[in-house]
């Protein structure tokens, strides 16, 4: 074996240890990394940007959602509708969550409120016009 | 960068990798603990709980006299149709502010057991079923319930107006009380708690005269919860434990909890899931669970269950499902009249959950300092000790009422001990000055 493959063998390995640890130690600070996450649906892109950085437990506090068509246009008039739980605890959330569009694709989701440790998901609906879907948020305390 | 650097480069990434991970099993073999479970004993320690949230429904919740007046009233007994109950009554200092009883009893037995009060003034919701949004209204909804105080707001008014003492403090605070001796504008039993009589002479009074006696009964309720606020746990042998770790003094850690409580801690934080909802420095995120608590009834002597079932079987306890609908609807509550807050403080009760498949059969999830003192335990005393608390969240029993939010954990007999061994080390006594723990004088 070669020096060079050796080493990205070790690297290799030692990036798995590092991950682990990562991970685990991700997991004592008890906070999802994220406060802005994009995802892609069938027909949008969504992304949402919490009002209180870092991600709080168990405190009721707000996101923008914002919501481009795939090729970048903001979707306005949409009618979104909030759910999620934990799925693991087959409960959902332990709020009520309101939807109100701001402008120009941007959406205000108030009354959100993760009041536990674990997996969580957030599913937003949205119609606009005729087209429907549906994305889903997962978020880790 | 030329081939040499690269090398370098990894190697340095390498070692510095190497030298973290060593560095995390040191960490953890020195004290038991990992990092992770470090940094969850620091968030249950009792140094992690935060300065008393204000509360902005009432502002007199952080003045000191309006605290001295609810202290008084807190243990006085004439505030109840008979004289012989006071909020001290059920919520008994010796008991942890509770009482001991399954179904505590006041006028009459109720249908619920008393929960402790320490602590309580920072949760968002109040009662089993969370049907009050706040710590004064939740103290003004026994005082008027048949089975608990059995008393009435007039009634209540009227001991303050008649109290020299409790007149001079009611108005330091509150301002000028008003004149009530006109018998006929004010009866002494008026109040709309669906007694005839009292309800007839509540609706006989004008509005502004309904309102003057209201504003009265809340602030006794404002009152008694400037008191309550006062009423905080103190540093259990868990957080001395934890202080003791965090300094990497191992050998105090051992002679501060045993093996077995420490194993327990263990579970507590990790296996058995416990701190899912048991988070935080009071070991409770203030939410609602559905833990499949056994119903009231079917625990009760062979004999009654039957008599119950020939003659008329009491519903099942709704809970949450109920309470929030309760909630939602007081007079009392974080948006009506009587509060002080502001739309934008309400959010709670704004966005609180309504779903029905969510919330029935969900009670609070209590704090567990001090829990060894205030069996038996849920929400009507089901069970008798932590014992069974602890075997009932192993079994996952189908839930009466809706369905169980509980997990599979499967611990073995010994886990079980271990869980139960390490509850103890959360008693400790209160953070609370001592003549706030016995009524006024006494």
């Amino acid at each position: 074996m070669g020096y060079m493959n050796r080493v990205k063998q070790c690297s290799k390995k030692s990036l798995m240890i590092f991950l682990l640890c990562f991970s685990f130690n991700g997991n004592a600070s008890n906070q999802t990394q994220n406060t802005t996450t994009t995802i892609d649906s069938t027909h949008y892109r969504v992304s949402y940007k919490s009002r209180v950085e870092p991600l709080p437990l168990n405190q009721i506090h707000s996101w923008v959602l914002h919501i481009d068509t795939l090729d970048g246009k903001p979707v306005e008039k949409a009618r979104v509708s909030v759910y999620g739980g934990m799925p693991a605890h087959k409960h959902g959330l332990p709020t009520e969550p309101v939807v109100t569009e701001l402008s120009k694709g941007d959406y205000l989701v108030e009354g959100l409120k993760f009041s536990m440790n674990g997996g969580w998901e957030i599913w937003f609906h949205i119609r606009a016009g005729n087209v429907s879907d549906k994305v889903k948020f997962d978020i880790t305390f | 960068m030329n081939l040499k650097t690269k090398l370098k480069s990894k190697k340095n990434i390498f070692y510095f990798i190497l030298w973290s991970f060593t560095f995390s099993l040191q960490a953890a073999q020195e004290t038991g603990w990992s990092d992770a479970e470090l940094a969850m004993l620091r968030l249950q320690s009792i140094k992690s709980l935060p300065e008393l949230p204000p509360d902005p429904t009432n502002k007199y919740a952080d003045n000191a006299d309006a605290a001295r007046l609810g202290h008084k009233l807190f243990f006085d007994k004439r505030l109840s149709s008979n004289g012989k109950v006071a909020c001290a009554t059920c919520h008994q200092v010796e008991k942890n502010f509770t009482d001991g009883l399954a179904k505590s009893k006041g006028i009459s037995e109720t249908g619920r057991s008393a929960p402790s009060i320490v602590g309580i003034a920072y949760s968002p919701w109040f009662f089993w079923d969370g049907r009050s949004d706040s710590l004064w209204s939740q103290a003004l909804g026994p005082l008027e319930s048949g089975v608990e105080h059995g008393g009435n707001r007039s009634q209540y008014a009227k001991i303050i107006y008649n109290d020299l003492s409790y007149k001079k403090m009611y108005e330091k605070v509150f301002g000028i009380l008003p004149d009530l001796s006109d018998i006929k504008r004010f009866p002494d039993n008026a109040a709309p708690i669906g007694i005839r009589k009292s309800d007839e002479d509540w609706y006989a009074m004008s509005k502004e005269d309904r309102k003057i006696i209201t504003r009265i009964y809340v602030n006794i309720g404002k009152s008694i919860a400037a008191y309550e606020r006062l009423i905080i746990p103190g540093p259990a042998r868990f957080d001395k434990y934890v202080e003791a770790v965090e300094k990497n003094d191992l050998a105090l850690a051992n002679k501060i909890l045993s093996v077995g409580e420490i194993a327990g801690l263990k579970l507590f934080i990790g296996k058995a899931m416990c701190v899912t909802c048991h988070q935080g420095p009071l070991f409770t995120h203030h939410g609602f669970h559905n833990t499949g608590a056994p119903d009231p009834a079917s625990i009760r002597p062979k004999i009654t269950i039957k008599y119950i079932a020939k003659k008329n079987k009491p519903s099942l306890d709704q809970g949450r499902f109920k309470g929030i609908l309760l909630a939602l609807k007081s007079e009392f509550n974080c948006l009506g009249e009587y509060s002080d807050a502001t739309k934008d403080d309400c959010a709670e009760l704004k966005f609180a959950n309504k779903k029905r498949d969510e919330t029935l059969g969900a009670f609070k999830v209590p704090g567990l300092r001090n829990i060894v003192e205030t069996s038996p335990y849920m929400h009507a005393g089901q069970l008798l000790n932590l014992a069974e608390v602890i075997k009932h969240y192993n079994t996952i029993p189908i839930a009466p009422i809706g369905h169980t939010d509980l997990l599979a954990i499967k611990l073995s007999d010994k886990e079980l001990k271990q869980i139960e061994s390490f509850l103890h080390s959360l008693s400790g006594p209160l953070a609370v000055a001592p003549e706030l723990l016995r009524a006024p004088g006494g």
